[in-house]
């Protein structure tokens, strides 16, 4: 290339199209070809994944082939020692034997999460088939992994056969949805958004379980072609879901970008519904449940009111169908970090290809209904979205082992000819489960009286874990991050919360440390239940550690402005807070007795036309001040006088307004994401401080 | 009302934020210190949360952004490298980045300044200098166009006369002789400086047939030999040709051979950039001389051009990499914005961070199982202990006040050490640094009495220069292969508590020196908060951590079982750049 004026002068000319939006592509196509850098467009290289089928390899999840006494055995590798504690907690698979070898892959609610390494699916699974006799001699080999993508289910698929298996199952499906958020481009951001102008929710839908449908295939197409080159006979087991006790968080429930004022109709049905659940008024509050939904069916909110009804109306399968659509509507956009779910195209799919191929499967969604066929299955089942109780991985493994034996033995046998087998955890890791539970639940902002649930079920199964209770309670009251507090250190030393992945999900992501204030007062009253009383203790930490002093506090700080990790942080993506929901809480910790002073940032977009801030303190009963329009950043101070303050916990609500134009919205949004097209911003802080008064 | 200006630079590497308030400057720090993530080019959101907090503002009271680049130049370069293509993606692209992240992710709304690359250099280094008039040399490898500028600074304003353009650049050599020799690129440029003094520079011709010196500031690269422009590789293949070597592979043994080819090109660096000072001398007939841009950090060519050059002083910007591109941009808009020149006065220090009261870090340490001495309120006690650890040997983490801006640790952020120890330095390399044993460690010194062990007449506060060890003590920690040092001079206006510490130890050993280094490991950047210090001393073997008041010791705490935890850490650390070639995007 020539280095002349000419050429630079040409390209400066460039960029001040390219600079131009919308650009004018034609005299840009034009210049390029003049200063003969590209003359033609050109498809951009994009990169694709080189997978092949089958590669020949030596190891098989963690495990690296090795001969021993001219025995091929596998054993745990050294260099993936940081990935040991997502896999089973086993140093070697033998050789294989006389036995009938069952290899059992799969995802965390495979492994059996918050029981797993002392109690598992696999282990169950194995003591049910060695009751049942059907076998001389039989080993399940656990390959379930903790957050297997389908990219990983893939390979291991393929790895696994080097361990000569009689029998493969698959348990998995709660993972696949990454891989849709990972292939999804800007050009899908683009079509989404034009789907959704001509077809609504509906259309996005069916854009986005096409895509969906496309990778599972994909998968299947290797699975089934394993089975088939390598002649071993394949079980599918289809994940299902905790319908009744999972909840959607606020990020899941932000307001969705409707038409005309359908969005203060929307607002107003929801206000109806809960006047009307707070009433019991099952009719009105049904009706407006109806409302929600017709209104909106992209927000779980109207879904899960719905369910609500139906289950008072003891129409269980409509409830279970309306709770089994709110736990779809994520496929919306909806999260930062969604909880993992087994979708109904997933299950759709699998279900259609296991009966076209004649694979047998397991439906762990239809045999829990079997057995809860007069109410909706929950907290019973489920420890949380999907992981299983022992009773669920107990029910799961008995129908499991049924449909084994089956294909294996060619003999049909009933479910109730096969023995429970002798496998059970012992109270100990049950209550740590329980209690692990209680805390992934609370950092996915599950509702108290979950909380309440499994640390209520933790103190009665094994008392003695109140120790680790209190070092918990400790660690996550501090600031200093988790992993340097010395109660964290304890717990681990301590050895029991190895169930919650070693310990290390104690640890929170960066800068997304919680207070856990319901989750801490959960634990607070399961051990008063016990004759434990830490109120005060909870309360000293918690004014020591986040009581507001004379110096600023900042309530965009993790700990005053986020509930669970499935939020947007202000550093997430943007430099201040957007605000999608109708109303938001911050925490703030005070004595009670002093006047308190915050100062705020805020504006408001041009869309919603003369929508004001209104801020509340502790109640919608206690309005402290109402803020004026403000497209610009505007600053306020506001007094919050200790009258309405309590000891300890307290909260700021912000409501913001959602009458906005649908039309001036389109004019400002840049699709780039979901989040932005979909969702509108409400409202924006960019500074939130308080203080006592001086 | 105050006029707040912050100063930006991103997008390329070492992006930071700066505020100037009234025309001083409040607080300036790197982006990467906070998200712990090396070189982070992304736009600042935290450092601008600091500067903001610092300077007791929120975003409604900015009166201008001043962006450290003109994002059109720099466009129009990548068209003519051919970095930008006409491909199918071209009409999605979107080529405001700058503005709409300025926008959308700072949420900034009011005037935003657009400053060029050398300009911001330029200003950085003159309107920090104290300097009334001064000639003004910029280098380094890219900004839009220009790769070296020549200018003058005169009361309230500067003006650049002459550029040399891309791809003609001083930086970009140093750089791809960097790769050249296995190191990577904008992270090894200095390793290459400290491993010259090894060699003899036997390849001057060699590095000679890569430059050429044209008439007043100009020169061109023979560009056979580089292959940058197409971002994809630093050299052809023509180049280890030239050399009759092949390239030396990442972490492979450093032979005579590579040292002979870096001190080579120290040397061809120095004759140039003196040559070219002389050239600016002659047209400005200045005394004084401002330098910055990330050649500017090559301490030991800046010392070889004041003494080879009629210039009387010199000033380099202590921040001369693209961090400090921001205080140039904010100076300058500045300038447009009130007609008036930054305060003028050369800036005293560089610790313009974030610091952490006694009570926060006995709050940080209150929650851990860390054993701690508590020294609040007992400065003379908390020296004197400090002092007594050092004369043992100890290698110590020095946490105190506010954070350094720019690349060096100057006694806020650092590991310090007794320097008259011959097994210091390989002890520090093997304990924390885990760098290459070649390279040296620099001093610090108590500047009344800096004179007495180091050839110098100044002062030396931003350890931006070398000079020759005259020491009667043996100083082997701290001294080059060539009896050099990147001195460090340590006043107590400056920097009181590291003052006070040198004093201390001075009195129990005479030695009013102290071997200090970055408070880090390879591949991260330098501590920021007391949480940083803490992880890092207990990730590796440093004896004993000096927290503002506290005093911790290893030797008192087993941190087996922390030190598996932070291992096992998700939250990793990452580098925020491309190493391979240089970033041009």
């Amino acid at each position: 290339m020539e280095n002349t004026d000419k050429i630079k002068q040409q390209a400066e000319t460039l960029s001040h199209l390219l600079m131009q939006e919308p650009k004018d592509m034609d005299t840009i196509n034009s210049l390029f070809e003049e200063i003969g850098i590209s003359t033609s467009l050109v498809e951009k290289n994009v990169k694709k994944r080189n997978q092949t089928l089958f590669t020949k390899t030596d190891t098989v999840g963690i495990w690296k082939k090795k001969i021993v006494n001219g025995q091929e055995i596998y054993q745990r590798d050294i260099e993936k020692y940081a990935e040991w504690h997502s896999w089973a907690n086993v140093n070697q698979l033998p050789a294989k034997s006389y036995k009938k070898r069952i290899v059992f892959l799969g995802e965390s609610v495979a492994r059996g999460y918050f029981y797993a390494p002392k109690y598992s699916v696999a282990k169950e699974l194995e003591g049910v088939l060695t009751a049942s006799n059907a076998f001389n001699g039989v080993e399940v080999i656990d390959l379930s992994k903790n957050s297997l993508l389908i990219d990983g289910l893939q390979e291991l698929t393929q790895s696994c056969v080097q361990l000569k298996p009689d029998q493969i199952v698959v348990f998995a499906g709660n993972n696949w949805v990454h891989k849709l958020y990972e292939e999804i481009t800007k050009d899908d951001y683009k079509k989404i958004a034009e789907i959704y102008e001509t077809k609504g929710y509906q259309g996005v839908k069916i854009y986005t379980e096409n895509k969906l449908e496309a990778i599972v295939q994909n998968y299947l197409k290797v699975l089934v072609k394993t089975s088939k080159i390598y002649k071993i006979p394949l079980i599918i087991i289809i994940p299902g879901f905790n319908l009744l006790d999972w909840k959607s968080d606020d990020t899941e429930k932000i307001l969705t970008r409707l038409s005309g004022n359908q969005i203060q109709e929307w607002i107003a049905a929801k206000n109806d519904a809960d006047i009307a659940l707070a009433a019991k008024n099952h009719t009105e509050f049904n009706a407006a449940a109806e409302r929600l939904v017709t209104i909106d069916p992209s927000n779980p909110v109207g879904f899960e009111y719905l369910a609500e009804s139906y289950i008072h109306q003891n129409k269980f399968d409509a409830a279970r169908e309306c709770l089994d659509e709110s736990k779809d509507t994520i496929l919306f956009g909806r999260g930062i970090s969604p909880k993992p779910r087994c979708f109904r195209i997933i299950r759709d799919v699998i279900i259609q290809t296991a009966t076209e191929r004649n694979i047998p499967y397991i439906d762990v969604h239809k045999i829990f209904l079997e057995e809860y066929s007069n109410e909706v299955a929950g907290k019973e089942l489920y420890l949380d979205y999907c992981h299983l109780s022992e009773k669920g991985i107990k029910m799961t493994a008995k129908y499991t082992a049924k449909t084994i034996i089956n294909t294996l033995t060619n003999q049909e046998i009933s479910l109730d000819s096969i023995p429970d087998s002798s496998i059970k955890p012992s109270n100990a890791t049950a209550a740590i489960a329980h209690f692990c539970a209680a805390i992934h639940n609370a950092h996915f902002t599950q509702p108290k009286h979950i909380l309440t649930y499994h640390c209520q079920q933790a103190v009665n199964l094994y008392p003695e874990i109140k120790d680790i209770m209190l070092q918990y309670m400790n660690f996550t009251s501090h600031k200093t991050s988790s992993i340097l507090c010395g109660a964290f250190e304890k717990i681990i030393v301590g050895g029991q919360m190895e169930q919650y992945e070693g310990g290390m999900s104690l640890i929170h992501p960066k800068g997304k440390k919680l207070i856990d204030i319901d989750l801490l007062d959960a634990i607070v009253e399961a051990l008063k239940s016990i004759g434990y009383d830490y109120e005060n203790e909870l309360k000293k930490i918690r004014l020591k550690e986040h009581g507001i002093t004379d110096k600023p506090t900042d309530l965009l700080t993790s700990f005053y402005n986020l509930k669970g990790y499935n939020s947007y942080n202000t550093t997430t993506f943007r430099n201040y807070l957007q605000i999608r929901n109708h109303t938001k809480e911050f925490t703030i910790i005070t004595s009670g007795n002093e006047d308190l002073e915050a100062n705020i940032v805020y504006r408001i977009p041009t869309y919603l036309k003369n929508g004001e801030l209104k801020i509340y303190i502790n109640t919608k009963e206690q309005l402290l001040t109402t803020l004026p329009f403000s497209n610009t950043w505007k600053k306020h101070t506001l007094q919050i006088p200790s009258k309405y303050l309590q000891e300890c916990v307290n909260k700021i609500i912000i409501e913001c307004p959602v009458k906005y134009d649908s039309e001036e919205f389109l004019k400002t949004v840049k699709v780039s994401t979901a989040m932005d097209s979909f969702f509108p911003v409400l409202g924006e802080i960019c500074a939130l401080t308080i203080t006592t008064k001086a | 009302m105050k006029v707040n200006i912050i100063g930006i630079s991103a997008f390329y590497h070492d992006a930071s934020c700066c505020i100037l308030q009234d025309g001083k400057l409040i607080a300036a720090a790197e982006e990467e210190r906070f998200t712990r993530i090396k070189f982070d080019p992304s736009i600042p959101k935290k450092a601008l949360n600091y500067c903001l907090q610092e300077a007791g503002i929120t975003l409604n009271d900015i009166d201008c952004i001043a962006f450290y680049e003109d994002p059109r130049k720099k466009i129009s370069r990548q068209i003519w490298s051919g970095l930008i293509k006409n491909d199918s993606t071209l009409k999605d692209t979107n080529f405001n980045k700058v503005a709409d992240e300025i926008r959308d992710v700072l949420g900034y709304e009011g005037k935003i300044i657009y400053v060029d690359h050398h300009a911001s250099h330029a200003a950085s280094a003159y309107y920090f200098s104290g300097f009334n008039d001064a000639a003004l040399l910029t280098v380094d490898g890219v900004g839009e166009w220009a790769t070296t500028t020549y200018g003058t600074g005169k009361g309230n304003d500067i003006e650049l006369f002459e550029e040399v353009h891309f791809p003609h650049s001083i930086g970009l050599l140093y750089s791809t002789i960097t790769s050249y020799l296995g190191f990577l690129v904008n992270n090894g440029e200095y390793k290459v400086m400290g491993l010259a003094p090894y060699g003899e520079a036997i390849y001057v011709d060699k590095i000679r047939e890569l430059i050429e010196l044209h008439e007043n500031g100009q020169f061109k690269l023979n560009m056979k030999y580089f292959d940058f422009v197409k971002g994809n590789r630093m050299y052809t293949d023509l180049l280890p040709e030239l050399f009759g070597s092949a390239p030396r592979e990442r972490e492979s043994e450093m032979e005579q051979f590579h040292m002979d080819v870096a001190k080579s090109l120290q040397v061809v660096l120095e004759e140039t950039l003196i040559e070219k000072a002389n050239y600016l001398y002659e047209k400005t007939g200045a005394d004084n001389l401002c330098m910055a841009g990330g050649v500017a950090l090559n301490c030991v060519a800046n010392g070889k051009i004041l003494k080879h050059t009629k210039f009387k002083k010199l000033f380099v910007q202590p921040s001369s990499n693209d961090a400090g591109g921001a205080l140039g941009a904010a100076a300058l808009a500045h300038l447009q914005l009130t007609g008036k020149r930054p305060i003028n006065e050369q800036i005293p220090h560089v610790y313009l961070g974030p610091s952490y009261t006694a009570e926060e870090i006995k709050q940080t340490l209150g929650a851990t199982n860390i054993y701690y001495q508590n020294l609040i309120g007992d400065q003379k006690n908390l020296m004197k202990e400090v002092a007594a650890r050092l004369s043992e040997g100890k290698v110590i983490g020095w946490f105190q006040g506010r954070m350094e801006f720019g690349p060096r640790a100057l006694g806020a952020r650092s590991i310090i050490a007794d320097p008259r120890n011959s097994e210091m330095k390989d002890r520090i390399n093997a304990m924390v640094k885990k760098r290459e044993g070649f390279r040296p460690f620099a001093p610090a010194a108590l500047h009344e009495k800096a004179a007495e062990h180091f050839d110098i007449d100044h002062e030396s506060p931003f350890m931006l220069e070398t000079c020759q060890v005259i020491s009667k003590l043996a100083l082997p920690a701290i001294t080059h292969v060539d009896g050099s040092a990147r001195l460090q001079t340590v006043t107590k206006e400056a920097n009181g508590r590291f003052y006070e510490l040198l004093k201390a130890f001075d009195e129990i050993t005479d030695c009013p020196i102290l071997l200090n280094t970055s408070f880090n490991v390879r591949g991260e950047p330098i501590v920021c908060t007391p949480e940083d210090a803490i992880r890092c001393f207990v990730d590796t073997d440093i004896d004993c951590l000096v927290l503002g008041d506290f005093i911790i010791d290893r030797s008192q705490n087993n941190f087996d079982l922390l030190r598996l935890f932070l291992q096992n850490d998700a939250n990793k650390i990452k580098s925020g750049i491309e190493h391979d070639v240089y970033t041009f995007i």
